[in-house]
């Protein structure tokens, strides 16, 4: 209704005010509550209690301070990268064989598994929440970066393999049919021929896998209790059981895990945008 | 030989995935089965498991504690699903994204709420909502409403958590919708004009029923997501006060792993999945509908 390419902006100047306005209404309710905690984990205690002051302070670091030196910030922030990466890595390298494979190659049981692993990611994921436990604790993977990544692989390949099958059914058969007449295998056509091709989808998934895997919660939870593999996520929230809730730790920490966050989206804008929508247009 | 490979081929390339989701997806959800059938206490019964038959799934859906956990789950995502949408859609009607002054920003502060860990998110709201230092607190205070306890007084405590919930998921409805709009054929719409259709009509008769396909998607991630809050409101409520805001999740992990329950566990984790698919499959089947 109101966009501000309608009419000429002179012309159009009450409404190109209502969307700037609205622009902004929306921008400060969206942004409002992380910066105001991003401003409070520069504050001490007595700061943050004096309201009148809330943009107005001499900023410190103690909180920072403390939550790294204290309380493990470094080992919880290693994790949390060295589980992301490695299960983007892993997710990838697993599901983009198996997208092509999904995609090129028609068959009946193919369709079925396509929609069987379309099915899993219709369940919320902790309906398997107690059997893996379970599991791990066999296995002996409980409390263990390996075993957060191998489970968050799993999490993300059905998306992994929906999107990036969209994405190839996207491209012309024709290049991948002269490269199989020349005599090239299937994985060299993978991996020469089809990723260069597709690679601003694979940036896509890889972007919004990693956003999924650093935020993830639960399993970090259940499945790890130590800073020796845990990550972000439950970390922070276990800063509010043990001594209180300790909102100075608690606001430096996450403004820590908003970080990357805050970085990839004003970054890798298109990107995610891309890869969002190209969810939804199947 | 080369034949055998030609033919094998597609099925080793799709192997590694397959063997992943099944030992961490499959594999647990048929466990999760079996299990729903057994009493066991972990910490009590350390080496046994006494078979129950159906009896877990009869204390379930005897439990109130149980199902009023259930209820809380369904009005919490129905509530955030719907405001969300209903948001969503005006916004991306409003406003179209692309058009936009500072379009880069604006876009960006939009995609923070969505992006950020749903722990963080708790922890945000969790400090702007507390009684003594939080700001909306302050502001409200100012304006003459008196101090609460948003998250701690029982009338209120559900109400907030889902508009943090509405809060977190509607730039992704916002977004999405706009994408659709843009997308929608132009001819469509000058025709209806040119049939006199007003802007509501034209609403309601053109741009809804061709946006459907996207609102089905929309709808379903959304559900699920919501259906399995989890971390938010771990976070900002811990399911209280008084269990009010216990959603199912919330019981499930309390179950399991407080209460050691593992049986009963297993139990709540098969009947929570049904649910989810059940709706998961009612959603495609309308779209089906639509297309034929």
């Amino acid at each position: 209704m109101f966009s501000s390419k309608d009419k000429g902006f002179k012309r159009d100047l009450p409404g190109l005010i209502t969307v700037t306005i609205g622009a902004a209404i929306i921008v400060v309710f969206a942004l409002f509550p992380v910066i105001w905690f991003t401003l409070g984990s520069f504050k001490t205690e007595v700061q943050l209690f004096s309201i009148a002051n809330t943009f107005v302070f001499e900023p410190v670091l103690e909180n920072y301070v403390y939550a790294f030196s204290t309380r493990n910030m470094f080992s919880y922030l290693a994790n949390s990268t060295i589980v992301t990466i490695f299960a983007v890595i892993f997710q990838l390298a697993v599901s983009i064989p198996a997208a092509y494979s999904l995609a090129r190659f028609k068959s009946k049981s193919f369709e079925l598994l396509a929609y069987m692993m379309l099915a899993t990611r219709l369940l919320p994921s902790f309906v398997i929440l107690i059997p893996l436990y379970l599991l791990y604790l066999k296995l002996g993977l409980l409390n263990t970066r390996f075993g957060l990544i191998f489970a968050y692989t799993a999490f993300g390949i059905p998306f992994a393999v929906w999107m990036l099958r969209g994405f190839i059914r996207t491209l012309p058969r024709e290049i991948e049919d002269s490269a199989m007449i020349d005599g090239c295998s299937t994985l060299g056509i993978i991996v020469r021929i089809v990723v260069p091709l597709i690679k601003p989808g694979i940036v896509a998934t890889a972007l919004l896998l990693a956003i999924g895997a650093w935020g993830e919660f639960i399993f970090a939870l259940i499945l790890t209790v130590s800073p020796a593999a845990r990550t972000l996520p439950a970390a922070i929230a276990g800063f509010q059981e043990a001594y209180g809730v300790k909102w100075g730790a608690i606001m430096a920490a996450g403004v820590v895990a908003l970080l990357p966050v805050v970085l990839l989206v004003s970054v890798a804008q298109r990107s995610l945008l891309r890869g969002i929508t190209a969810g939804a247009f199947k | 030989m080369k034949q055998l490979i030609r033919k094998v081929t597609p099925f080793l390339l799709v192997l590694p995935a397959l063997i992943v989701v099944c030992i961490v997806m499959v594999y647990p959800l048929i466990y999760n089965f079996s299990l729903s059938f057994f009493q066991w206490n972990y910490v009590k019964h350390w080496e046994g498991m006494t078979f129950v038959g159906l009896g877990n799934y009869f204390e379930a859906l005897l439990s109130p504690e149980i199902l009023y956990s259930l209820r809380i789950t369904l009005v919490y995502a129905a509530a955030t699903l719907f405001i969300q949408f209903i948001l969503g859609l005006g916004l991306a009607l409003l406003f179209d994204v692309e058009t936009l002054p500072g379009k880069y920003f604006f876009r960006a502060s939009l995609l923070i709420p969505m992006m950020s860990s749903a722990v963080v998110i708790g922890f945000v709201w969790k400090a702007m909502l507390n009684p003594d230092f939080g700001i909306i607190n302050y502001y409200f205070s100012q304006l003459g409403f008196g101090n609460r306890s948003f998250l701690g007084n029982p009338s209120l405590a559900l109400y907030t958590v889902i508009a943090v919930g509405v809060w977190a998921g509607t730039p992704f409805c916002y977004l999405m919708l706009t994408a659709g709009l843009r997308g929608l054929p132009q001819e469509a719409l000058e025709a209806s004009k040119l049939d006199g259709a007003n802007t509501w009509q034209q609403l309601i008769y053109v741009k809804l029923p061709l946006l459907r396909p996207i609102i089905v998607v929309i709808l379903i991630f959304q559900f699920i997501f919501v259906f399995g809050v989890f971390g938010m409101i771990y976070v900002l409520t811990a399911g209280g006060p008084a269990s009010l805001t216990k959603v199912f999740s919330l019981l499930l992990y309390e179950i399991a792993f407080d209460r050691f329950e593992l049986g009963l566990g297993a139990t709540l984790s098969v009947i929570y999945a049904l649910i989810a698919f059940i709706f998961a499959i009612l959603f495609v089947v309308s779209v089906r509908e639509e297309k034929s």
